[in-house]
């Protein structure tokens, strides 16, 4: 998820990842949908690659809180 | 008597002193609402019957020695997410158009309980997420200090009934700054309290865990005594914190001496929408607390578009949780800008999703050390004035001249109050960020700004 994309490359996946999701995207919206996906991926490689197995996310929970 | 200018407290001093009824305070409001709104656009709908019989209510209950505290007989409004029974919550979208629920939001059910008078539901962006709109069922609301510019969102009508003197006090929510972005290019005070120290139960959420639910106010104490009614455990709300509430107001006149405040300057200094003048603001503003004792000095925290990073991942996949089945059947219903933002939340595998909660323990972290050794910190709400409606703006980008996101990641109390003007004649103002449940020290440093920086006698073009 943290190498740029060629712009075909990343509209096939995000065709793929909105027909899993069973959500049409109208033609006329799907330029504007795409390039918000791109500065969403560039957000979402910061993410990656950052944790260790060590570091667990903020919804481990503990039984016996209430 | 000219009412639009007393505070909560003034208001309660000359109720009680039978100076003014609080059917007088709330047919004043309606006046207010009446000649400003055709304008301006706060309210989706003016509930004029129930804020006379809230009023002729406490009147009555006054009269007859029933005092519910300091929010009795005050005026009030709600964003148009916040369940009212018996009464239209549409989160200003064709898709509720027709929802009346039967019960009130804990938020509500408190507000009237303490006597408060509702004048009406307040114009958001759809869903809390999705505008300024022209496509939704109402009209987006505008500026009250110039109509042609927008308000920040999305509690966009809260911004404008307190900005415009409507009301005093507007409840709004913030998931990623929906309080205090229009708190602050609207000139009002809006508070983002801790995470579940007030019950969201009943608010349509936009994102669970970044849901906060809070007040804009015209002045730092009226945010507290509303505070006052609004804080406090809700067992149906599994966010809500069993914590005691403490007197908001106890230490309010106490001053910043002593205190040692942080500045995260890296979040802003060289972010690319950062207006010199915002930071002008900010840096006068700590000037100011420094001359009256306060420690004031830059302070290191994680990289901005880390939190924001985390907070947009986590906000959009929770969004299309809960609209998931509506965008797969409906989505030409939604506005463009709410689908084309809810779309994105079909895109984030699980493990972005799950990087993201693992970052955000990261960035929890570190805001508590930083934390523990200043009592608040202080930075920017927004970085710069709000832009005109005609500004070319891209509304799917992550970037956003508002800068309020890091603390609906982390949960802490944060709090905008405005400073000034701009050169625009636009408000310009600054946040102020405490520990987890220590709105106590917010509405303190909060207190201690408002009067430094002599906002009380800025006028509202108009009056």
């Amino acid at each position: 998820m943290t190498e740029p994309l060629s712009p075909e490359a990343l509209a096939t996946e995000f065709d793929c990842l909105m027909a899993r999701a069973g959500i049409t995207v109208p033609p006329q919206r799907r330029a504007a949908a795409l390039t918000a996906y791109a500065d969403l991926r560039g957000q979402i490689a910061l993410l990656h690659g950052r944790y260790g197995p060590e570091a667990e996310p903020s919804n481990v929970f503990r039984l016996g809180d209430r | 008597m000219d009412t639009q200018d007393l505070s909560i407290a003034e208001m309660g001093r000359l109720l009680r002193s039978r100076a003014v009824t609080a059917e007088s305070l709330a047919r004043d409001a309606l006046s207010r609402v009446a000649a400003r709104d055709g304008a301006l656009h706060a309210f989706v709908l003016v509930t004029e019957d129930r804020a006379l019989d809230d009023a002729r209510r406490a009147d009555a209950e006054l009269r007859a020695g029933r005092d519910r505290g300091p929010f009795h007989g005050i005026p009030y409004a709600l964003k148009d997410i916040y369940d009212t029974a018996g009464i239209r919550t549409t989160c200003h979208s064709k898709l509720r158009l027709n929802v009346v629920p039967k019960e009130d939001s804990v938020a509500a059910a408190r507000l009237r309980e303490a006597g408060g008078v509702l004048l009406g539901k307040l114009a958001t962006h759809e869903f809390a997420i999705g505008g300024p709109s022209f496509d939704l069922p109402f009209p987006p609301s505008r500026n009250p200090w110039n109509p042609e510019h927008i308000t920040g969102g999305s509690s966009s009508g809260s911004g404008t009934a307190i900005g415009a003197r409507m009301v005093r006090m507007a409840m709004g929510s913030d998931t990623g700054g929906s309080i205090r972005g229009p708190a602050a290019w609207c000139g009002t005070v809006g508070i983002k309290p801790t995470y579940g120290r007030v019950s969201r139960r009943g608010v349509f959420p936009l994102s669970w865990t970044l849901d906060h639910i809070g007040p804009l106010t015209r002045s730092v104490e009226d945010a507290a005594i509303t505070l006052q009614v609004l804080a406090g455990y809700d067992p149906q709300d599994p966010a809500s914190a069993d914590a005691p509430v403490p007197n908001y107001r106890a230490d309010i006149e106490k001053g910043v001496s002593g205190l040692r405040i942080g500045i995260p300057r890296a979040f802003f200094a060289t972010a690319p929408a950062t207006t010199a003048e915002v930071v002008a603001g900010l840096d006068r503003t700590a000037a100011q607390l420094r001359a009256t004792g306060a420690t004031v000095e830059d302070v290191e925290l994680p990289e901005y578009e880390l939190f924001s990073a985390v907070g947009r991942v986590i906000m959009m996949a929770e969004a299309f949780a809960i609209h998931e089945s509506d965008m797969q059947t409906r989505l030409l219903d939604y506005g463009e800008i709410t689908a084309g933002r809810f779309i994105l939340g079909a895109a984030i595998t699980a493990a972005d999703f799950i990087h993201a909660l693992r970052a955000r323990r990261e960035l929890t972290d570190a805001v508590n050390r930083a934390l523990s050794h200043y009592d608040a910190l202080l930075t920017l709400s927004a970085l710069n004035t709000a832009p005109r409606f005609d500004q070319p703006t891209d509304s799917l980008s992550s970037a956003s001249p508002i800068q309020t996101i890091p603390f609906n990641v982390t949960g802490h109390p944060a709090m905008s109050v405005p400073t000034g003007l701009g050169a625009n004649g636009l408000p310009i103002g600054v946040q102020i960020v405490g520990r987890p449940f220590d709105e106590p020290m917010v509405f303190r440093i909060g207190r201690a700004i408002e009067k430094l920086s002599g906002w009380d006698s800025v006028k509202l073009p108009g009056g």
